[in-house]
């Protein structure tokens, strides 16, 4: 009944809904100025991070990383990678919180080694290998002033998927560099501010970076964890 | 003739219809983590630098002599008692039959996280688990294979219990409280447990309740190494442990409730 009056009316309508639909267009894009800068940073954050996982999953899946001769070597590669895309200092600094301007920069730079040091020995020198890791990266989250962005991703290990979002900022080189990874909701920065928090109100920076230190030199003596393989489905 | 053309068209007008019926399955696919599409405009959010005005993760803890006293004991009987025992388990156990327990038990459970989503106002995800528990129940051998996995539009939701369903009706956590054996928990989800306790259907319909328990004390063994790898995880690399732990449970049931 319809199809007639279509045949008949279409080369008449084509032309007006290009018309139509160049301007909606048109002032879509002007009205989405601010939206539009938003999702610059968050693509331009989310390219930044890319980038370095996919350099990251490189070396891990090269054979040679399963090899206890050529690891050491890999495994600075991977920490090289890692010190580009994380910024210690603002991970630190925010472990800190309130307390930080009363560090001196000479304990601000220790305590960020340290942390570094604890970090590096907890998840890098524990893994083994690639066994078939995908990162899937599922959106982001921009703040208010547009200046920070939360990428979210997803994490598939061996049929489990494990939610990781990682905050981000630009640096004064106007990089952007993670300052938090949240895994499952859990803030890893927000965590050790609880623990640090206690720490510092009974003792000095000093001890506070003494017991950092302690730890990272008593995870690298532990054993790796044994058996990766979890249960699937849950 | 006119007729005729009539009828065809109402035709392509319900198959259209029914096309777009069919097809809203797709738009639960994209529950699934979807890459390389464009993305959508990010959300505009709050505060993604709070770590100094929020104190989200902070909990009361009156009872922390208590709680410290429990925590070292549940560490070691998880560390020193249970973690060898269950080595022993899977040493001897085919990994296919502690999945199928896995799934079993998960399935079982059913009726439970249907009642919360429901409760929690979420009948899309009360939908999915049932369709979830039809799949896996009939095909999947009483629950042992969890067959619905693979299928897209189904995809698992969030695992909902009367804790999670509490704090979205708004109870506040209360305090932090750490039980012997089950753990870390805070007084809602405390309440929480208890509600389904008595909530599970199951037991009101055997004759040996303590049966079913026994069943679900093993399911929970059968899958201790996630619970012993996920504990690990927090406090082998934290400076102090209690906190660490306490401040992870509370921040991931904050998420849960959430979402």
């Amino acid at each position: 009944m319809f199809i007639p009056a279509f045949r008949r009316g279409a080369p008449l309508a084509a032309p007006l809904f290009k018309t139509l639909s160049c301007a909606l267009l048109c002032v879509l894009l002007g009205w989405s100025g601010p939206a539009l800068a938003a999702s610059d940073n968050a693509g331009a954050a989310r390219a930044a991070l890319k980038a370095s996982v996919d350099r990251i999953l490189d070396i891990v899946k090269q054979p040679g990383y399963t090899d206890p001769a050529q690891r050491p070597a890999l495994m600075d590669q991977v920490e090289n990678e890692i010190r580009i895309i994380f910024d210690f200092r603002e991970f630190s600094a925010r472990t800190v919180g309130m307390n930080w301007p009363s560090f001196t920069p000479d304990q601000q730079d220790r305590f960020a080694e340290s942390f570094a040091s604890l970090l590096r020995a907890t998840y890098l020198e524990k893994f083994d290998g690639y066994t078939g890791q995908q990162v899937l990266f599922t959106g982001e989250l921009v703040s208010g002033k547009g200046d920070k962005v939360e990428v979210q991703t997803t994490v598939v290990i061996k049929d489990k998927q494990v939610p990781v979002a990682y905050r981000m900022l630009q640096n004064r080189q106007q990089r952007w560099v993670v300052y938090d990874v949240l895994i499952e909701g859990v803030s890893m920065v927000k965590n050790y501010r609880t623990q640090f928090q206690d720490l510092l109100e009974k003792g000095t920076p000093d001890q506070l970076i003494e017991r950092v230190r302690a730890k990272a030199d008593e995870v690298r003596k532990q054993p790796a964890p044994a058996g990766q393989a979890g249960l699937s489905g849950n | 003739m006119a007729a005729g053309s009539f009828r065809i068209n109402i035709a392509l007008c319900t198959a259209c219809l029914a096309c777009a019926l069919l097809l809203t399955p797709a738009a639960a696919r994209a529950d699934m983590p979807a890459e390389g599409a464009p993305h959508a405009p990010p959300t505009l959010s709050a505060d993604l630098d709070d770590y100094d005005t929020s104190n989200e993760d902070m909990v009361a803890d009156p009872l922390e002599g208590w709680n410290r006293m429990w925590f070292a004991v549940n560490d070691v009987l998880l560390l020193k008692v249970i973690k060898p025992v269950h080595q022993g388990y899977v040493a001897v156990t085919p990994d296919e039959l502690r999945s199928g327990v896995n799934n079993f038990f998960h399935n079982l459970a059913f009726p439970l996280r249907f009642l919360n989503c429901l409760l929690q106002g979420k009948p899309r995800e009360a939908g999915v688990e049932m369709g979830r528990f039809i799949i896996n129940s009939t095909v999947g051998m009483a629950g042992f294979i969890d067959v619905a996995k693979k299928d897209k539009p189904i995809v698992e939701p969030d695992k909902e219990d009367f804790g999670q369903t509490l704090g979205a009706w708004g109870a506040g956590e209360g305090f932090y409280i750490v039980w012997p054996l089950i753990g870390p928990s805070t007084l809602r989800d405390s309440v929480g447990l208890a509600g389904d306790y008595f909530a599970d259907p199951i037991p009101y319909m055997m004759d040996d309740e303590w049966l079913y328990m026994g069943g679900r004390a093993y399911g929970e063994f059968n899958k201790a190494d996630e619970t012993i790898a996920g504990y690990e995880a927090v406090t082998k690399s934290a400076v102090e442990p209690y906190t660490s732990v306490r401040n992870a449970y509370i921040q991931m049931r904050r998420a849960k409730v959430a979402k």
